[in-house]
């Protein structure tokens, strides 16, 4: 029984993970810190671990699709990223595929069920 | 932030950059430190740090994901020394082979073309074994941390199949341990600096059998003689180069250990015991000195030691060995002496 449950768990979480770095993209166009990225998203019903988001960010830097800076004022020091003009690009090429993409799967859904 | 959260939080940290190259670990630290503290807050301060902790899970899972989950031969914990240390070595190797090169040029009977022969595959040969070496210490200090993560995990998920309980915790942040005294740490300089000169010797000691002569001005005019007793030499050469590689080997896990915790000193006193051992076996078992040279030690420097100071035969051939036999147990004992003061002292809280 519990084979199952992991079997499917395991498969929903590929399922997000595709979508994952176009959901987070799509918060970045304007500033923001790690922290409200994992709140926001949470919100919109994309659940996220930060020990998954904190490295995706730094990995989306390092591709060059985000920018950070550090913000020294305030309490504490926070990290703020946002898309770079690169990251536009690639945003929306990717938002446009992932239209394509769902449109052609929910046909396949409906015909199916 | 309470002060023991605080500790907790440090401690978690700490175990995450641990992981991580050196260029990316204070900005890292700062990530972390943000992150954690916003979870702090949104929980509105009534929880424990270790629920936080437990959320975010394994540090070394952690650490993982910021390095891309990639397999390394020399992982990033170790790499930064890693290429620290090649770069020494290699150093090292260069100016002992030159240092051999102007001696052989000055005592021995070896034309220039012969010195420069040794010089070029001196530097090669020691390069690559250095190299070489070096490599495969690090790549099995990595292979075993990897083994013992894995076995950590193995055992555990047993535990869990017989159990039949899927929600075990695997890591619980009781388990961090405590983040080092700066006084615990290791001087970096001291390790570089031992293995630097060990490496000197070495190869100095590889070369000293091609001293075929040894010129030494006496009372009686210019006397010629070999210092090393050439015969065994096949014996005495391996022992030798063992007792370096242990020791640098030795330096090596002091310097990726990076503080003194237990499993140092008991590197420490094994490796002591060893070179102790050899040392023993070297000098009184095996005659290590040409007996003409020791001989000629005793009837020359003698006499003028006599002259000079009025002293009783006490330096005689006896008395050079024994005398080099305590230095060298001497240099263990204050070694390991040193070590086990430390590590008692500052070791033993943190989990070795």
């Amino acid at each position: 029984m519990g084979d199952e449950k992991d079997l499917v768990s395991g498969l929903i979480l590929e399922l997000r993970r595709g979508t994952l770095i176009l959901s987070v993209l799509s918060l970045l166009k304007n500033p923001r810190y790690g922290y409200s990225l994992v709140q926001a998203l949470e919100e919109k019903g994309v659940s996220i671990d930060p020990n998954t988001l904190y490295p995706l960010l730094r990995r989306l830097e390092k591709q060059g699709l985000l920018q950070s800076e550090w913000e020294m004022g305030e309490s504490k020091p926070r990290k703020y990223y946002h898309r770079t003009e690169f990251g536009n690009t690639v945003y929306s090429q990717l938002k446009e595929q992932w239209l394509m993409m769902s449109e052609n799967l929910n046909q396949l859904l409906m015909e199916e069920s | 932030m309470e002060k023991q959260q605080n500790d907790l939080m440090n401690r978690y940290i700490y175990q995450v950059i641990s992981q991580l190259p050196r260029d990316q670990r204070a900005e890292i630290k700062m990530e972390l430190e943000e992150l954690i503290s916003d979870m702090y807050d949104a929980r509105n301060n009534d929880t424990d740090m270790e629920n936080i902790l437990l959320e975010l899970g394994d540090p070394m899972e952690f650490a993982k994901r910021y390095r891309d989950e990639s397999k390394y031969l020399i992982s990033p914990e170790y790499f930064d020394d890693y290429c620290w240390l090649v770069k020494i070595v290699l150093a090292a190797v260069a100016l002992s082979a030159i240092v051999s090169f102007i001696v052989q040029l000055l005592f021995s009977e070896n034309s220039l073309l012969t010195c420069l022969i040794n010089l070029a595959s001196t530097l090669f040969m020691g390069s690559i074994c250095g190299f070489g070496i070096i490599t495969l210490i690090f790549a099995f200090l990595q292979h075993q941390h990897i083994k013992v993560e894995f076995l950590k995990k193995w055992k555990l998920d047993q535990l869990m199949s017989t159990n039949g309980d899927f929600d075990v915790q695997t890591w619980k942040p009781e388990y961090l341990p405590k983040v080092p005294d700066k006084k615990a740490l290791i001087n970096r300089g001291d390790s570089i600096a031992g293995i630097i000169f060990t490496i000197i010797f070495a190869i100095v000691i590889i070369l000293l059998p091609s001293i075929e002569r040894l010129g030494i001005m006496t009372k009686n005019g210019v006397k010629v003689i070999s210092p090393i007793n050439i015969e065994v030499w096949n014996i005495i050469l391996p022992m030798i180069l063992i007792s370096f590689v242990i020791g640098i080997a030795y330096e090596i896990v002091k310097l990726i250990t990076g503080r003194y915790n237990v499993r140092v000193m008991i590197m420490c006193i094994i490796t002591g015991i060893f070179q102790i051992i050899i040392t023993f076996i070297l000098l009184k078992m095996i005659p290590f000195f040409n007996p003409d040279f020791i001989t000629f030690l005793e009837t020359e420097i003698g006499a003028t030691l006599n002259s000079n100071f009025d002293f009783i035969s006490w330096w005689n051939s006896d008395f050079i060995i024994n005398f080099l036999l305590f230095f060298g147990i001497m240099v263990e004992l204050i070694e390991m002496g040193v070590t086990i003061y430390k590590t008692w002292k500052y070791g033993l809280d943190s989990r070795g």
